[in-house]
Parts: structure tokens; sequence; C-alpha cells
């Protein structure tokens, strides 16, 4: 395609499905398109973020189908006919998602940039073990990289949480 | 000494924001209206000549509007004499030093269109042999970068007392030893050089992610040739920083691109081009350190290399923080440090959380512990022994030419012996390993920051709104410590109000006001004082309107839970706001209010203290490390938020982590080796120790609001030296470099040798 012109090749397009936090988007995507800019460009929700864009950090980690994926390495139309859940997709102020809220209680942030891909990873870990030990967490937890070194707090924001979840 | 609290504390304002994706980063923001998009064409080699540069095959793609580059930088009607002349230019002329340097920038309708012209910019490199050490860089016959300066050296630095000569001469033992603390990069979390840029009339607008938006505007304005309130820079949410985030080249760029084709223009960088826009100082310390009979300190020798890379962006900081924390805390009565400073052809260094100490930090400690155990002394029974105690000073200081240094140091207020033991007490019993090929053991270390005010002014305002609220403005970037909230704290209590009443503005040049950047652990402190300053003054001004419209006397007024009171009934701040319409309340403050501005910059006002425990199994066939119990232990002043605290310790302590055992940025044949998220290893959660400890006590006794201190930079520099000293407790053997791999374990142990 490079050695026949100087331009870009036009981008093929796929018609796409999906339900993102519950409502059903369709259009036509290219196909290279990566569901990280699916999600921030098309639909403007920018709570994801971007950074190593190599599926190394997390910082773009949403759930498809309830399990953590990293978006800007999964082409969004893999996604068709799936559900995807974004950090904009759990509880609002006045009602967080209990991880939200232990988040909040333990501040298992400081700048806030990993901070959708944790709870996005953490709500994935809780949904498919709803009481993970600590080597569990850290396990999971270990493709999300923090740099301002929060570690300790969001490991403690997961126990608390499932805890909390567990006792209804 | 008051061991600190986790009292019941509201959470940190930005909370929401930031545990629902809603808080703004750069990149968050809606796009501006006809905006384009701008990207770099960047040197591949590490020292190069540029030659020809041909733009045309770029030009011609669709969507591609301009390129910047040298052969038409002219016509941008820049100032770029303004520029300090060791810092990069704008853009590369006639040399690439580093890989990375910025060559043209692009600017197309959409990114994919820039990045692909980017692609199509040809330019012809005669390549150059490149140096990546000061060492290297220093001796004769070195590839010269700066060529009409005829040598990389840039600066020589010094400190000293007492007589060296007459101090080793004292001693029975002398110990040689060679630390060296690589290259790494800060690798926040959000891309370095993401942001955004327009024009509005000669106004020029940025929105961008840097901790030191003041002093950007300035130097940008200087570029522009435009005065400096026309430059408004606007700080988003910043995605951390460490050093490393500033308005980047490209943005100035794309600013004198915007000025001439009047569109806005978005840069969008990667995380891997992040990774060639700042790093740490590289630094070799060769010490020579000598003690008596009774195993006391006579005489500490050292000669600093710096390595601050192709540029002097990072400024003499660096090396200057190096020269004064090489003796550690310790009572050294005969002292020297001589440092030297180079260029090499690396991505140039800025600060780096604790600069220049950290790098210090672990030489000195690794060498206290090499010195301990060769007099067959316990490390911390000779740190007790020489160490400074509470009353002690620190003698006259001079550079080696014999000036004096200005300002005399407090004396010491620290008392290490009590926080050495409490640290080691953390760790609990001692207990033996699980297996048969693992060894155990601890190690120590100790650091010590001093803060002084400097010449530098930090101002806050704070206005009275119609509805009773409190805003307050400012130009201090949070990235990520907690300072909107500190700003919120400080103000609220000092105005008797709910913290729910203070708005907290993020940062915007336009205010003019003043504020040397988020660095060096002053925040707190000086901007503290500031938004004191300035809540006070406002305090008087609603006091002295609430006794014109309401009468009694300004003593007999308060502001108390939210509300003011004359005796016994309450009046709310919006009806006071509401019967003076027209009447605008508000007030500018000044940490010079608060604590005089010191001109002869140097003088020690405080002392804060980093103190670390550690306990590692090694693996005595693999090398393998584990941390299994580590403790912090800090000392506060007095914690405004106990959560923003411990997550600054914590958050010191595991970036020392990533140094201790996993950062370098390597180079070898020509190139930089692993500038990418996967070859560069960063401390994941499983790298924290099972057993993770903080122990902050609170003396009350800091210049900043309410008795509080900056922490920021105490944790990180120990962690390095804590864990080389407990691997040397467990392997009987030092490594002398970070970070300490498994490999270099077992060289040190001689199981792994280079076959001949
Ligand atoms: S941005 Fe997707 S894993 Fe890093
Ligand atoms: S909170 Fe800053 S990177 Fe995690």
């Amino acid at each position: 395609m490079e050695a026949s012109s100087e331009g870009i090749a036009t981008l093929e397009t796929v018609a796409l499905q999906l339900t993102v936090n519950g409502r059903v988007w369709s259009g036509d995507v290219p196909v290279e398109e990566v569901l990280l800019d699916l999600l921030r460009r098309r639909l403007g929700l920018t709570g994801t973020k971007r950074s190593c864009e190599s599926q190394v950090c997390g910082a773009c980690t949403v759930l498809v189908d309830g399990a953590p994926t990293s978006s800007c390495s999964h082409l969004a139309f893999e996604t068709n006919g799936k559900s995807v859940t974004t950090i904009e997709g759990l509880g609002s102020e006045d009602s967080p998602d209990p991880i939200q809220a232990a988040f909040i209680r333990h501040m298992g942030f400081q700048c806030g940039y990993c901070t959708s891909g944790q709870i996005m990873a953490a709500k994935g870990l809780l949904l498919h073990n709803s009481s993970p030990s600590q080597e569990e967490i850290a396990d999971w937890m270990s493709g999300n990289i923090c740099r301002c070194g929060c570690y300790a707090a969001i490991a403690a924001a997961i126990r608390d949480a499932s805890t909390r979840t567990r006792r209804g | 000494m008051v061991q600190a609290e986790r009292t019941q504390e509201a959470p940190r304002i930005d909370s929401w924001g930031k545990v629902s994706g809603s808080a703004t980063f750069v990149e968050d923001m809606p796009e501006l209206t006809g905006s384009l998009y701008a990207a770099p064409v960047k040197s591949p080699y590490a020292h190069a000549r540029v030659g020809a540069i041909d733009v045309s095959r770029a030009l011609a793609l669709e969507g591609v509007s301009s390129v910047l580059y040298r052969d038409n930088l002219h016509e941008f009607g820049l100032q770029l004499d303004a520029l300090a002349p060791l810092d990069p230019a704008l853009i590369v002329g006639d040399k690439a030093l580093y890989q990375g340097d910025l060559v043209a920038v692009v600017v197309a309708s959409d990114l994919r269109t820039a990045r692909r012209a980017a692609e199509l910019v040809d330019v012809d490199y005669e390549i150059l042999d490149p140096v990546f050490s000061a060492e290297a860089a220093l001796q004769a016959g070195a590839p010269i970068l700066h060529d009409h300066r005829g040598t990389n050296s840039i600066f020589d630095d010094s400190l000293m007392w007492g007589d060296i000569e007459d101090g080793f001469r004292q001693a029975v033992t002398i110990v040689e030893r060679n630390l060296v603390s690589p290259t790494v990069f800060h690798h926040p979390m959000e891309p370095v050089g993401t942001g955004m840029v327009r024009f509005a009339g000669d106004i020029a607008e940025i929105w961008a992610p840097t901790n030191t938006p003041m002093r950007d505007a300035s130097d940008i304005a200087h570029v522009l040739g435009v005065p400096a309130d026309h430059v408004h820079l606007r700080v988003p949410y910043v995605g951390g920083g460490f050093g490393a985030k500033k308005t980047t080249r490209e943005m100035a760029a794309a600013l004198a691109l915007s000025r001439k084709l009047r569109r806005p223009i978005r840069v969008v960088a990667t995380g891997e081009e992040s990774f060639h826009v700042a790093v740490r100082h590289a630094m070799e310390y060769r010490a020579r350190v000598g003690v008596d009979a009774e195993g006391r300190l006579v005489a500490l020798d050292v000669d600093l290399a710096v390595d601050c890379g192709a540029y002097f962006t990072g400024g003499k900081v660096a090396t200057h923080n190096a020269c004064t924390s090489a003796w550690g805390p310790y009572r050294v009565p005969h002292f020297r440090v001589r440092a030297k400073t180079a260029f090499t052809n690396k991505t140039p260094a800025t600060p780096h959380r604790g600069t220049g100490k950290t790098q210090t930090t672990f030489a000195i400690e690794c060498l206290m512990d090499e010195v301990a155990r060769t007099i067959s002394t316990d490390p911390v029974e000779f740190r007790e022994r020489n160490v400074l105690l509470p009353g002690e000073r620190v003698p006259e200081r001079f550079t080696v030419e014999g000036s004096r240094i200005a300002g005399d140091s407090a004396p010491m207020t620290i008392d290490f012996p009590s926080l050495m033991r409490e640290g080691m007490d953390a760790l609990g019993p001692e207990q033996p390993p699980l297996s048969p090929s693992l060894v155990r053991g601890r190690g120590v270390s100790v650091s010590l920051r001093n803060w002084a005010k400097g010449s530098e002014e930090s101002q806050a305002s704070a206005t009275l709104n119609p509805d009773g609220t409190v805003t307050v403005a400012h130009t201090a970037s949070d990235l990520g410590q907690g300072i909107y909230n500190m700003i919120s704290v400080v103000a609220a209590k000092t105005l008797g109000l709910d913290q729910a009443q203070i708005h907290v503005e993020n940062p915007d040049t336009s205010t003019m006001l003043r504020f040397p950047g988020a660095t060096a652990q002053r925040t707190t402190i000086e901007l503290g004082n500031a938004v004191y300053a300035a809540s006070t003054n406002l305090k008087r001004q609603i006091i002295d309107l609430a006794v014109e419209s309401r009468g009694g006397t300004p003593d007999a007024w308060i502001i108390q839970g939210g509300s003011l009171w004359l005796g016994d009934v309450r009046y709310s701040l919006s009806d006071l706001a509401k019967e003076a319409p027209g009447v605008v309340l508000s007030a500018v403050g000044s940490d010079t209010e608060v604590y005089p501005t010191d001109d002869a910059f140097g003088e020690t006002e405080f002392w804060t203290p980093g103190v670390a425990a550690a306990e590692v199994d090694v693996d005595r066939d693999t090398g393998e490390i584990s941390v299994l119990r580590y403790a912090i232990l800090a000392e506060a002043g007095k914690i405004l938020h106990y959560n923003s605290a411990r997550g600054q310790l914590e958050g010191g302590a595991v970036m020392g982590f990533g140094l201790a055992l996993f950062e370098e940025l390597r180079y070898e044949d020509g190139q930089v080796q692993n500038a990418d998220a996967f070859q560069y290893r960063l401390p994941l959660m499983r790298d924290v120790p099972p057993s993770f400890q903080v122990l902050i006590t609170e003396n009350g006794d800091g210049p900043g609001p309410f008795g509080a201190k900056g922490i920021a930079q105490t944790s990180i520099p120990c962690v390095a030296p804590a864990v080389a000293n407990a691997i040397f407790d467990a392997v009987g053997v030092p490594v002398s470099s970070t970070p300490i791999t498994p490999e270099k374990v077992l060289r040190a142990l001689g199981t792994l040798t280079d076959r001949p």
C-alpha cells in the first residue's frame, strides 16, 4: 500500500453493533480502529485513558463481556455483538459502585490517570472472584501500572470492597 | 515525638472526578473548532550531523498544512536568542545530539495524516560517534556535542569544610568505593508532551500538563516575542510528572505554527515518545572515606561525575543538590566533594523526584554499611555513633576555591537514632527463610533534606463569591500530590469555612499569580503559606464589611462552621455578600507575609529526614531478590491530610523499588536499548512487599501552615540503599550500582562470570 502511493490508503470500514454501558451503538468503523479510539473519539467516553498503547500498562482497561480488556490493543470490530462497560458505566456520585466508594475511602489514587483502568480491572476481578486473597489481588492487578505507586491503597480498597459486597 | 493518627478526614476534593473518569486531562478536552494535529520528526540517531532536509513529499500529502524545520524557521517571527544557549534550540540545526532530538514538526488535518507526513520528511544524517557517560565524555578525544564549546564539560561545583588531608592523617581505616546510579525515566502514566494551543487575537493560549506553568509561560512569551501577560497557560489535571512534565519544544513549535496558520493545534504525544523528552541525571560517586580507631568518621572525599544528557535543560540543581547531600546526615569533620557535569548523547536530564539526592543517598548509605562491616561494627550502631544528633550543626561551608557559602545551617532537629530503632523494630522479630537456597538480610538507610525559602515568591488569591463561597486561584499544578486538596484544607481552616464552601481553581497564568513550580517539596509550605495569607486577608475584609453593615467591633466577629457570628447571632456569608452589591471582596496573599524571602539562598531553615528499614530474601542460586518487609519513617511537622501524606510516602517508596531493582535506560551500540513500555520494567503491585508500613511523626515545627513541612521526597532516596544494605547483609558481598539485578548479585557472589 505504501509502495504504490505516498498518500494514505483509504481505510476499509466494517459495520459494527455493540452495547456500551447498557446502550446499543451501531455504526461503520475502520477495520484498524482500536476500541479505545471508538470509545474516546466517537462516543466521547474519555474516562478510559491512553498511555502505553501496547497492552502493558492497563490504563485503557474496560470490561468486554465482563472480562478486563486493554482497549488500546483490541480492535473495535472484535466487540461486535458484545457488551462493553467503561468507567462511565459504573456508579454515580450519589450512588457510587462499591469499588469506587472503596477507592475513595482508601484514596487508591493520586494523579488519577491510571485509576479508571485500575477500577475496571478490580471490577473484573470481583466479578470473577468475590473474595480474592492478597496474592490473587496482586497477581490480577499486576497488569495495571500505577506510577504514583498507590498499590497498597488499591489493594486495600479491593479487599474492603469485596468484604462489604459479600456482607451484602 | 507524636505519632500521627489517622483521623477522620474528608476524602480528597478530587476523589469523585478521579474514580469516575470525569477528571479532565488535556487529552480529554473537547476539540477546538478547526483544530489541526501536529506530529514530530525526531532524530533516530544519538549523534549525527544533519545535512539536507527535504519536506516536499510531506507537503504533497493531502491534508498537510505546514512543516516547521531548520530551513524555514526564520519565517515564524521567533526570538530564538531568547532561548538559553545550552538549552535545546527550538528545532535541530546542523546537528542532532540525542536519539529523539526534534528535527521538524508537521501539522495536518488529522493525526494519522500528520504522522504519515512526518515519515515522509527526508533527512540526510551523517552518523557520528556518540558518548554515553559523563566520565567518558570528559576524557580527551571524546566526541564533542556542542562543537563551539570544544568540551563536554558544563560546569564544576564543590563543597568542603575542614582539611581533607588532615582528616585522612587521623584515619586508621580507609575505604574506597565507586557507586553508580544510572539514567532512568520518570515515566508518568500520562504521556509527556500532549497539549493544545491556539491564538485568540494576539493572546497565545496553551493547555498543557506542566509543573512549572509560570516559568513556561514566561519562556514562551520570550520566544514568541510577546509580553508575558499575552501567554495564557492553563493546566488541567496532570497524569503524574515526577519532574518530567513541562511545556515541550513540540508545543512551542505548534504555537509558532498556530500563530502563522491562525488555527488551533493539538499535539498528541505517545508513551514511547515520552522516553525521549526527559530522564534523570546518571551519576557516578567515587569516594574515599576514613574512620579513626574509635570508629568515628574523620574524612570523606567524593568525586562526582554528573551526566546531564544532550542539553542543559535541567540546570545546575541536580549537581548542586548532589554536592549538598553527598555527606548524608553525618558528622564528618573533614569533607570535600568535587562535581563535574558533562554533556552526553542521551535524552536531556531534568529534575527527578529527589533530584541529585536520590543518587547520593544510595552512594553514601551503601558506603556507610561497607565501612561499618570493614571495622566489624553493626551498621545501625555505626550510624548512631556518627550521625548528627539534635542540636549539632553542620560546619561552615566553603567551595574548594575557598569562598564561603552563604547562610548558616539550622541546628539538627532530627533524632535519627530513635527513628532507626523504630524502623528496625517495625520489621518485627527475625525469622529464618522458608527454603535452603534463600538467605535473609536486613538493612537500614537514612537521608536528610533541607528546606530553605528561596528568593522566589508564591502567591494565591481568595475571593468571596455572591453565594457565600470562596474561590482560591493560584498557579501550582497538582500532579497527583493532592495540592488542590491542600489548598482547600488550608483555606477552609483559616477562614473558618467548610471545605464545601471553597472552590479551588486550576492553574491559569493569566492570573499572573506567582509560583516557582510544584518542585523540591516546597508546595505545602510556600503555596500553603500563600493560601493562608490570602485567606487571612480575605477574612479581615469580610469582618470589616460585617462591622460596616451590622455594627460591632472587629474583635467581636468570628467566622466559624461556615458562618459569621456576632455573639450568638449567626449571619450567612451569602447574605453579607448580597447586601453589598458591587463590592468585591478579594485578597492576594504571599508566602513572604508569613516567611520572609531569603535573597541569599542557601540558608537551611529546617530539616526533613527519611529513614527506612528493609528485609529481603535472596536466592543464592538464581540471584532473585524479594523484599519481604519495608518500613518508611517520616517527620511531617503537621499532617494536613493524612491519606495524601501517606500516598506521597508510599508512592515515593514504590518508585524507589523500581530504582533499586529494575529501572535503567541502557545505552549500547549507539542506541538506547529499552525505551518502551515492554522493556522498561516498572514496579507493579506484586513488587510491593507483603509487609509495607508507613510511620509518620508530627513535631509541629514546620514553617508551613499550622506547622506543616514538605515530605514528598523523603521516602524515595532511602529505598535503594536500604534494599542494597539488606542484600549485603544477606549475601555478605556488596553490589555497587542500581538497579540491583539477579545478575549483579550472582556476579558479586562470584557464581556468574563471563566466559573467557
Ligand atoms: S494504554 Fe492500553 S495497556 Fe497501556
Ligand atoms: S494514580 Fe497516578 S498513575 Fe496511578
